[in-house]
């Protein structure tokens, strides 16, 4: 470096020095509470204001505008948030009401099972046979909660079935839509002891059952309701079966047949009656048929 | 230049103070002062420097001398490091704002509590404020240098632009 620019440093240097011992004074000076703002101050203030005052409305503007965008994230954010809690909250309405249903269920199984003069086993429906040949359904009830084969299975609405295997915690229950389940049942209402068919599946229309074997003389009409007549020794006598929908001659034309709509809907089972102890008096179906169509 | 400067001084106030980054604000003067301390020479930018902090001082602050105080120093430092360094690179400023950023507000720091009696303790000031800041300013050095770094090269000579340009990165 030649000596005359380090001179001009030097001198640059202690110009500084100056300068800052200066503004050190003018910190201490202006430190203090002053009462009064120098005449350039003042000048200066009073030219900034307006500008001032315009680039912070512009400002202000800005930041509402960025707020805005937030808000709108937020306000999305909690958008989602609030779907999850309404789906949440649907999902535990649909809980309710299946609950509500499943109670009402029960209440009136239980109404049932108060009036029936049978012992009877509450059980819950587990599983059903997804083929179409078969008409079986599980429940959760076993030999260890006194089931047995070949008892009696209904519901508040009429008969179900028959149980055919038992397992200690569960059962299988062979229906009356199933072709080897057959029953003996009569007309509800005249209780004819010669008006006795049997009931059994009918091949071209799986929600119906068939009545067959009654004499040609039977007195049956469409409205009728059916009850099992308790011949054969395995169905207690009056459970109800269904309603006569048509009636036929038998292909022999030597018999009567009928078309039979089944009381209870074998595709919504889900509570069932296990009758454990059958009694002795006539199964008191003519409370179940109360204000039925042929009563 | 000064019209540039008062245009800086009216954003700080007002559309900046809008976007704090945690508590700090940027500087705009100080990345100012700074870069052009380093693009020019130590005497310009301890000019810009004082000349500057007292703007800053007259509008922002009821004492006189502080931002001037500090700003005079550091656009002398900025200077005498441009001398050192390589004006046409961009890590170069950048840091040095860094480095300028916190000394200035520990500079600010020691005049405040020292002179006033007044501060809150350096820890926290360092970690909510100084960093912050510094990075702060850093970010607005990448945007500002390359702008000052052009002008002045084109007001010198369009020639010189044309040499420098392709070496600022």
């Amino acid at each position: 470096m030649s000596k005359p620019k380090r001179d001009r440093n030097r001198w640059s240097l202690l110009l500084l020095l100056v300068v800052a011992a200066g503004l050190l004074l003018l910190i201490v000076f202006t430190g203090k509470e002053r009462i009064q703002l120098s005449p350039v101050e003042d000048l200066l203030l009073a030219l900034f204001a307006p500008a001032q005052t315009a680039f912070a409305s512009a400002g202000q503007k800005l930041q509402s505008f960025f707020d805005t965008a937030v808000s709108f994230y937020e306000l999305k954010a909690e958008n989602e948030r609030l779907r999850q809690e309404l789906s949440f909250m649907e999902q535990q309405v649909l809980s309710l009401q299946e609950l509500q249903k499943e109670n009402h269920r029960y209440r009136e199984l239980l109404k049932f099972a108060e009036k029936s003069s049978h012992r009877l086993l509450a059980a819950e429906v587990i599983a059903r046979d997804p083929s179409q040949w078969f008409g079986t359904i599980t429940v959760n009830r076993g030999y260890l909660d006194g089931v047995k084969q070949e008892m009696v299975v209904i519901t508040e609405r009429g008969l179900v079935g028959m149980i055919s295997t038992v397992s200690p915690n569960s059962s299988q229950v062979l229906l009356i839509t199933d072709p080897r389940l057959p029953v003996s049942a009569t007309v509800q209402r005249t209780r004819d002891p010669v008006t006795v068919g049997i009931v059994e599946s009918y091949a071209r229309d799986s929600a119906c059952l068939r009545i067959t074997y009654l004499p040609l003389e039977a007195n049956i009409q469409p409205g009728d309701l059916i009850i099992t007549s308790g011949l054969g020794g395995i169905f207690p006598k009056g459970i109800l079966i269904g309603t006569v929908r048509e009636v036929e001659q038998d292909q022999s034309g030597m018999v009567l047949a009928a078309l039979i709509e089944p009381r209870v809907n074998f595709n919504r089972l889900e509570e069932v009656l296990i009758i454990l102890q059958p009694e002795k008096a006539p199964f008191p179906a003519e409370d179940a048929e109360e204000g039925e169509p042929g009563s | 230049m000064a019209l540039s400067f008062v245009f800086a001084l009216l954003i700080e106030g007002s559309v900046f103070s809008f976007f704090m980054l945690k508590k700090a604000l940027p500087d705009i003067y100080l990345v100012m002062v700074v870069s052009l301390g380093f693009i020019l020479d130590e005497r310009r930018g301890a000019a810009i420097g004082l000349c500057a902090g007292l703007l800053q001082d007259i509008i922002f602050s009821s004492a006189l001398g502080f931002f001037a105080l500090a700003k005079m120093v550091l656009g002398y430092g900025a200077g005498l490091l441009g001398r050192e360094l390589y004006r046409e690179q961009l890590l170069a400023p950048t840091l040095l704002v860094f480095a300028a950023t916190l000394l200035h507000e520990f500079l600010l720091y020691f005049l405040v509590s020292r002179l006033m009696n007044f501060g809150v303790p350096v820890e926290w000031s360092l970690s909510r404020l100084f960093i912050p800041k510094a990075f702060y300013n850093m970010a607005l050095t990448l945007l500002l240098y390359p702008l000052f770094f052009r002008l002045y090269y084109r007001q010198r000579s369009p020639d010189g632009l044309q040499r420098r340009r392709g070496a600022l990165r």
